[in-house]
């Protein structure tokens, strides 16, 4: 499922790229992150709990920048493993000058296989909005505290 | 005891009673009480249909309820009297909802026919006797693929009819 | 040919009419006293000391190319008695047996993936273990490395040329592809007053999920190399024939055991590629193997009906309704793998023409694999796709060309007096009235007062529709039909044997070479035998179940295809036949009198002309078996006697794609009325009956119970049984929570009414009837879009039409217009 959309975030175009593109910075805004480890500035993987389910699904992810253009584009390519379920997502944002803010528009390819993919389809499209707008408050909370300091 | 310090325990010994007899048996924490009737006690009467709790093949009756066997867990039944499809003849002699189950060609593969006999029997005890509606809502969890339900709703409404 | 004779009229049979003969009546089945005990044996009951639980690690990729596979995490686990990988079954076995040409005929096919997962749910690796649980815990140890692939999902774009291809030894998605053409189309185009033109019609996934799962419990006997299997296979014959060149070993090494099958309708045909896992683990582990698949499993990886798409069809109609023929491109979806496949290529062509005389038919038929679910030979097989078909061509044709719907079929269903009838393609419709069966069904929904009932639903603020499906139940297969598919194919012809004997203490054994899944072969068996020798069927004793090792079978043996009242009752009659001669021959030995001086009734061989000179059936026993000194040599009398059933069928012409291949064919006309919440969609069946003409009825009670069951089969496939994928591949209704089976309180008032037209050609004049040929779908269809007529009449193009489908033909009419059009001189 494709996901889209647009962010404004009240800070400079600069502060908004070095926070999306610092891995520890990025490790705090994902949705139930319970621990996460940094290979080099390109690759990182992370175990996560998300909530579907009783006692959540947790999956061990590992992330991959492919592509960047400093400071206005950036693309990931994000693998995930869990019981019952095998995510593949590709990502990718762009950066744009909106006066003092910055213009964020991002979209994501989202593919769920196993059988929480057959079974929770009903669910996918909810949960899917709820963890995207985690991540984007989570971000808009970083971006802030990184421009104030 | 604290939240995350509790002891994980993996199995328990029940006691369970089934058509009269009393079984105590060690179980697996997460073994199904159908798997439980089924595979421990040697009673295959009670069927697996299905993994969700939609088919009730499983249909037993526990301290008077007709239950779905698969949605609960063993351990949960100690202590519980239960009964299925082999509890409901006495020795040779069929009951009329078994006798009324064969003379109105309600079985063909007679997979579905143990839970169909638990929930016609759970039925006609708490009412005697039933309209033909009262008797498609009560076996609406009871899936068969072979008859169409048409007779097996026929064998429930004589036996109502007649007794 | 033996020389045919069309019955005279059809017997229309009222309840309670005396019957002569056990054969006809009800007696109560022999299979009943068990099952509604909870006695019956299904394979999971029963049990091994420490016999192993088998859980399959599945892709959950629909395609992917296999990078490695890692089993020791799970083998560290205390209680894990092995595995099983691809790498290992590459090793140990041999591709399966596949019965089509090329392209086809270079897939191949495995126990396990080798190299390659090609739909979501494919077995990958297997774990064995102590408990069900652990065996399920370990398998989530397994790690798989999957190099993900783009998934096909739509059969109409397999031959695209950037479309994936699954299989790459064949090179193509196509498993097989040829065109059939019978008559003069191009003559009927020119001849006709009009040419409907349909766009595309679809018949859906869906199949009869039988509530018993698949299994077996496999046993190696290391000392005979032999593998006992207690399972619920329903053809063991085709099952062995696939399952020991694989496992590179002989047919008798092969043992299948069934006794209760809980329903299979087709459904455990292909059961081959998981037995050889589970023989290949029994062997490896010198272990009991158990495996019972999960209903998920069922859903996503066992086998589903046939998905078929017809386009671009055309079909010429003369002003006064009467149909020339038609032409259409069918495109059949096999899934990822063909197994019993490319068959369903063939076998719709013993119903071409449908009920109709139509003699100018031309058929362009590929199949194409697809990242989805295997096939096999789900209910209806085929003939039902097809049959959809044609009742889906007249409804449309007679909508747009303003006929009556009943008036059209009347005009063009095969007559009553041209019976037996050759179809364009050479195959013989033995018997029937389907005029007759209309009426009777049209009588039963009380038809005449349809338009006031409309009237009154329309006050109420409710569409009400009307509609009729015609079907005809094909059976006893020519497996010649698979040479017209694949010329190298040795198959042809059919049979089935039974044996009955007379034992020591009197009692009547018989054994069957079928494998019954409820369709109580023992109690018919029972009237067919007590009937010729002159006892009740409670005298007779019919072995439950199939033992491969202990049954006499052919080549042919099992239970499918609507036979079993031919084939298998065929070889009963047979057998019973030649024992009756034997024990009359006996008795005339012993009583000093000839053979035509016998008869055998009330238990007993005695002389017609003296009934007291009798000798009770336990004395014929005893004297043969244990007290036979003085009988003379050349007596020829073993009381044992084993009849093979072969019906006369001759090789089709391979050239023309012509011949005759089915022996029978029962019809079933139904009639539906819908009422339709034009607001939401929503529709309820207010009125529904099933009409059935299966030729002689040796229970009628079971042939009706049979009606119901189909029916309702075809009720579910009709409104909310279907298996969509998504672009992914993963199937979104993968077991009950989603896939919705009707239950007690989805069947409409039912009424059923029945003709007995006899087949000429079989021992008893009875026809095979049990799949039923999906009327209800096709009533279903056709109540659909009358109801809708008045909201701009839209067009059912789908076999399958849940309510949010129904709201959208009640939306936008037109789209689905778009695709019908009719061209007029």
């Amino acid at each position: 499922m494709k996901v889209e959309g647009e962010r404004e975030f009240k800070a400079p175009r600069a502060t908004v790229w070095q926070v999306l593109n610092d891995p520890s910075q990025m490790a705090k805004t994902m949705p139930g992150v319970e621990s996460f480890d940094v290979h080099d500035d390109r690759h990182w993987t992370a175990n996560v709990k998300i909530p579907l389910g009783l006692g959540g699904l947790r999956m061990s992810v590992s992330m991959e920048k492919t592509d960047e253009r400093e400071p206005e584009f950036a693309k990931m390519a994000i693998k995930g493993n869990g019981v019952g379920a095998v995510m593949n997502m590709e990502t990718s944002f762009h950066l744009s000058e909106a006066g003092d803010a910055t213009q964020m528009k991002w979209q994501a390819d989202v593919h769920l296989l196993g059988p929480v993919a057959s079974m929770g389809q009903r669910v996918l499209q909810p949960i899917v909005n709820q963890q995207v707008t985690h991540v984007l408050n989570s971000l808009d909370k970083q971006v802030q505290d990184a421009a104030s300091a | 005891m604290e939240a995350g310090t509790a002891e994980v325990v993996r199995s328990k010994t029940v006691s369970v009673t089934v058509n009269g007899t009393t079984y105590e048996r060690e179980v697996d924490a997460r073994r199904l009480l159908i798997h439980f009737l089924r595979d421990d006690l040697d009673l295959t009467g009670s069927h697996v249909g299905c993994d969700t709790g939609n088919c009730g093949a499983c249909s037993v009756i526990l301290d008077g309820t007709l239950i779905k066997s698969c949605m609960m867990l063993a351990v949960q039944a100690d202590g519980a009297t239960i009964e299925t499809v082999e509890g409901l003849a006495e020795g040779e002699e069929l009951t009329e909802l078994q006798k009324s189950f064969s003379a109105h060609h309600a079985l063909q593969c007679g997979y579905c026919t143990p839970g169909m006999l638990m929930s016609a029997t759970a039925l006609l005890r708490s009412n005697a006797h039933p309209t033909e509606a009262e008797i498609r809502k009560a076996i609406q969890g009871n899936i068969c693929r072979c008859t169409g339900y048409v007779n097996i709703v026929e064998a429930i409404k004589s036996v109502g009819e007649t007794s | 040919m033996t020389e045919t004779v069309a019955p005279p009229q059809p017997k229309v049979v009222e309840p309670g009419q005396p019957q002569k003969g056990w054969a006809g009546q009800n007696v109560p089945r022999k299979e009943d006293k068990r099952l509604v005990q909870g006695e019956g044996v299904f394979f999971d009951d029963i049990k091994r000391h420490e016999m192993g639980y088998v859980h399959f690690v599945r892709s959950p990729y629909a395609h992917a190319r296999i990078k490695s596979v890692d089993v020791s995490k799970a083998l560290d686990v205390p209680g894990v008695y092995g595995t099983l990988t691809g790498d290992e079954v590459a090793i140990l076995t041999d591709p399966f047996f596949e019965l089509s040409v090329p392209p086809g005929a270079h897939m191949k096919d495995y126990a396990l993936a080798v190299g390659k997962a090609r739909f979501a749910g494919e077995p990958v690796a297997a774990v064995v273990a102590s408990s069900r649980e652990l065996a399920r815990d370990a398998s989530e140890l397994v790690e798989v490395e999957y190099e993900p692939l783009e998934p096909l999902v739509d059969a109409r774009v397999a031959q695209e040329g950037d479309a994936p291809i699954l299989h790459d030894e064949a090179g193509s998605n196509v498993v097989w592809d040829g065109t059939f053409d019978w008559g003069d189309y191009d003559a009927a185009a020119a001849e006709a007053d009009h040419v409907v033109k349909i766009k595309e019609l679809h018949f859906d996934r869906f199949s009869s999920t039988p509530l018993e799962c698949s299994g077996c419990l496999i046993e190696y006997n290391k000392g005979t190399g032999q593998w006992t299997m207690y399972c619920n296979h329903q053809m063991p014959g085709v099952g062995a024939i696939w399952m020991a060149p694989a496992l590179r070993v002989g047919l008798d090494k092969l043992r299948f055991v069934t006794q209760d099958i809980g329903g299979a309708f087709g459904n455990k045909i292909c059961l081959h590629p998981y037995f050889v896992a589970c023989c290949l683990l029994a062997r490896k582990l010198n272990r009991a193997v158990q495996w019972t698949e999960w209903r998920t499993d069922q859903h996503t990886a066992n086998a589903h009906g046939n998905e078929r798409w017809f386009q671009d069809i055309e079909v010429p109609v003369k002003a006064d309704g009467t149909m020339l023929g038609f032409k259409v491109r069918a495109t059949d979806d096999c899934g990822a793998f063909p197994r019993y496949e490319p068959l369903g290529c063939i076998i719709w062509a013993q119903v071409t023409p449908g009920c109709y005389r139509w003699r100018n038919i031309r058929v362009d038929f590929t199949q194409v694999t697809t990242n989805k679910s295997p096939v096999s030979p789900n209910r209806g097989y085929s003939r039902m796709q097809h049959l959809w078909l044609t009742e889906r061509i007249i409804d449309i044709v007679a909508s747009e060309l303003g006929l009556d719907p009943v008036e059209v079929r009347k005009r063009n269903y095969v007559k009553h007096d041209e019976f037996p009838y050759e179809t364009p393609n050479g195959c013989i419709y033995d018997s029937g009235d389907y005029a007759r069966c209309l009426d009777i069904a049209l009588e039963l929904i009380d038809y005449p007062s349809i338009e006031q009932k409309r009237r009154d639903a329309e006050s109420r603020g409710r569409l009400l529709g009307v509609g009729i499906g015609s079907t005809l139940d094909s059976g006893t297969n020519n497996f010649g039909q698979s040479m017209i598919l694949n010329p190298d194919l040795q198959f042809s012809g059919n049979n089935e044997v039974a044996t009955v004997k007379l034992d020591i203490f009197g009692e009547i054994v018989v054994t069957l070479g079928t494998v019954p899944q409820g369709q109580g072969h023992e109690t018919t068996a029972s009237q067919v035998v007590a009937d010729i020798l002159g006892c009740s069927p409670d005298d007779i004793n019919v072995r439950p179940g199939h033992d491969s090792y202990w049954n006499s079978h052919a080549g042919f043996s099992g239970t499918y295809a609507s036979q079993f009242a031919v084939t298998g009752l065929g070889a009963v009659k047979g057998a019973a036949d030649m024992l009756a001669g034997e024990m009359k021959k006996l008795a005339s030995v012993v009583l000093g009198c000839s053979a035509d001086d016998i008869e055998l009734a009330e238990g007993q061989a005695r002389m017609k002309a003296n009934p007291e000179a009798a000798l009770p059936f336990m004395a014929l026993g005893a004297i043969l078996n244990a007290n036979n000194a003085g009988l003379p040599e050349d007596l020829g009398v073993t009381l044992n006697c084993r009849y093979v059933y072969r019906p006369p069928f001759e090789k089709p012409d391979l050239e023309r794609k012509y011949g005759n291949l089915t022996l029978t064919y029962a019809t079933q006309i139904h009639a539906a009325v819908v009422e339709v919440d034009p607001d939401t969609g929503v529709y309820e069946i207010v009125d529904y009956a099933a009409v059935d003409d299966c030729g002689k009825r040796i229970h009628p009670q079971i042939v009706e119970g049979q009606v119901h069951g189909a029916t309702a089969q075809a009720l579910g496939a009709a409104t909310h049984e279907t298996f969509p994928y998504d672009a992914d591949g993963n199937l979104l209704t993968p077991n009950f929570y989603d896939y919705h089976v009707p239950h007690a309180l989805d069947m409409p008032p039912m009424k059923n009414g029945f003709i007995e037209s006899e087949s000429p050609f079989t021992p008893l004049g009875a026809k095979g009837m049990g799949e039923g040929g999906g009327a209800g779908i096709h009533a279903i269809c056709a109540a659909l879009q009358d109801a809708l007529r008045a909201r701009g009449k839209p067009v059912v193009t789908d076999s399958c039409n849940p309510y949010h489908r129904v709201w959208a033909l009640l939306q936008e009419p037109e789209a689905s217009r778009a695709g019908v059009e009719v061209v007029s001189r």
